[in-house]
């Protein structure tokens, strides 16, 4: 299998991290105008060119795979316009404001990663805190979404990953608990600072956020009430 | 009314869009033209209307950018840069202006200023600058940018950054290059900048003359003490 790979720096890494799992091992072509990408690939064994080359480049025709993770989108879409004529048949873009989505499926992409999303679920959810926020993770499967939650004020109210898992007991989602640093939590009970992810088809999803949502909101009321019966007794008593 | 010729011309062309697309965005949408694109670099503003492809360049609101992007993703021999929010290109102008670069009566073609009192006052002070050090900047266009930019590609496509005034870039990388073939026309009709790029006349003017010094470095014509020299300069008179 030959793959052509154009890079920028920052990409480099993570993806030939990801192609070397590739078995059998491809035949890397890299493209990039980056001069650290040149040393690399060259040190590295695979074959280097330019991005002003790739044009007229004649051996692009039996290669089977092109990956455009290039600084920024119309870099993307123009050389996505120039080995349109070879006929790669499978051409993956990286995407990186998501509303060129149209654009660069219009010149055609034939996969996209949307890098944007990731990083605005990112962001958002450490910035937002008690709210749901979902992200479409696998291009392809649009109906498959991932829901973020990260707990603060709703901590406080000593529910634990057991009464979530009871409370979508039946909907068909996988549901995880993951401490502030984002590795397993190991003490079942949500502490402010936690996130919880639910995963699955959309329309389970949904059902699972309204029902975590209820048992959260009949906590809070319980705990409410509480409350206000204290204050009270404590006026009258 | 200018016809226009029948089939399709090896020329892309591509309208820069900041708040909303005018009746210039309406040339973009000319199916005679082998590549349309709107490029998109306002913010935080997130839709505009087009009946083109529509690309959103990151990062917003750097002209030069977007200008340099424009050159990138079209592919033809000939192409145009329209501000499709201009009140004075017309179509006729565009292709009177397209029938001289395809006739090869010239390569490079600005018309149409595109600009405010405070970017002028600061181009003015830049280009008062770079004379001192480069006689080939008394060359450049007179004002800051200009809404109708139609050229070669290969003379438009530079590989260098500029925050504003990314078309100076090539004119200048093309008058050391010896090609003369470059107009700019005077057009009465001005186009003015939108109110959100005030303040920034002096970083743009700035960046322009540190991008043409590093361009006449990199094409052997400017030395590297006098290079030194002239970014000191730059950093203490355009403050």
């Amino acid at each position: 299998m030959r793959i052509l790979l154009a890079v920028n720096k920052n990409m480099f890494r993570s993806i030939i991290d990801a192609l070397s799992a590739v078995k059998p091992t491809p035949k890397i072509i890299v493209a990039s105008d980056d001069e650290d990408v040149e040393v690399l690939s060259l040190q590295l064994g695979y074959e280097y060119k330019r991005l002003r080359d790739i044009e007229v480049a004649e051996n692009l025709t039996d290669v089977d795979i092109a990956i455009l993770a290039l600084d920024n989108d119309y870099a993307n879409i123009s050389l996505l316009k120039q080995i349109k004529g070879v006929g790669i048949p499978i051409v993956i873009a990286v995407l990186h404001n998501k509303e060129n989505r149209a654009t660069l499926i219009g010149e055609g992409a034939s996969y996209i990663i949307d890098i944007d999303s990731y990083l605005q679920t990112g962001i958002t959810s450490l910035l937002l805190p008690d709210t749901w926020i979902t992200v479409n993770p696998i291009t392809p499967l649009q109906k498959f979404v991932v829901a973020v939650y990260r707990v603060l004020r709703r901590g406080l109210l000593g529910i634990s990953i057991n009464d979530l898992e009871s409370a979508v007991k039946g909907i068909h989602i996988y549901l995880e608990h993951f401490n502030r640093f984002g590795t397993r939590a190991e003490n079942p009970t949500i502490s402010p600072g936690d996130f919880i992810i639910v995963a699955g088809l959309e329309n389970d999803v949904k059902k699972a956020i309204n029902a975590i949502e209820t048992l959260f909101r009949k906590i809070e009321e319980m705990h409410a009430s509480r409350i206000s019966q204290q204050i009270r007794l404590r006026e009258y008593g | 009314m200018f016809q226009l010729r029948s089939g399709i011309r090896r020329v892309g062309v591509a309208g820069l869009v900041v708040e909303r697309v005018g009746k210039a965005g309406k040339i973009v949408e000319d199916k005679t033209f082998a590549e349309r694109y709107t490029l998109f670099y306002g913010y935080p503003k997130k839709r505009v209307v087009t009946r083109t492809r529509l690309i959103y360049i990151d990062p917003p609101l750097i002209r030069g950018k977007a200008v340099q992007a424009a050159t990138i993703v079209l592919h033809q021999p000939v192409i145009v840069i329209v501000n499709a929010e201009s009140r004075c290109i017309t179509r006729d102008l565009v292709e009177k202006a397209l029938g001289s670069i395809e006739l090869g009566e010239q390569s490079i073609l600005l018309l149409v200023p595109y600009t405010t009192k405070s970017l002028e006052d600061a181009y003015t002070r830049a280009l008062d600058i770079l004379k001192k050090f480069l006689p080939e900047a008394s060359m450049l266009p007179p004002h800051p940018s200009y809404s109708l930019i139609i050229g070669l590609r290969k003379h438009l496509n530079v590989e260098a950054e500029t925050l504003w005034s990314y078309e100076h870039l090539a004119v200048f990388a093309s008058i050391i290059s010896g090609n003369k073939r470059i107009e700019v026309g005077s057009t009465k009709c001005v186009d003015d900048v939108p109110t959100i790029f005030s303040g920034q006349a002096l970083r743009y003017a700035r960046s322009l003359a540190k991008s043409i010094i590093n361009l006449a470095v990199k094409k052997g014509t400017l030395s590297k003490s006098r290079a030194e020299e002239a970014f000191k300069a730059v950093e203490e008179e355009l403050h």
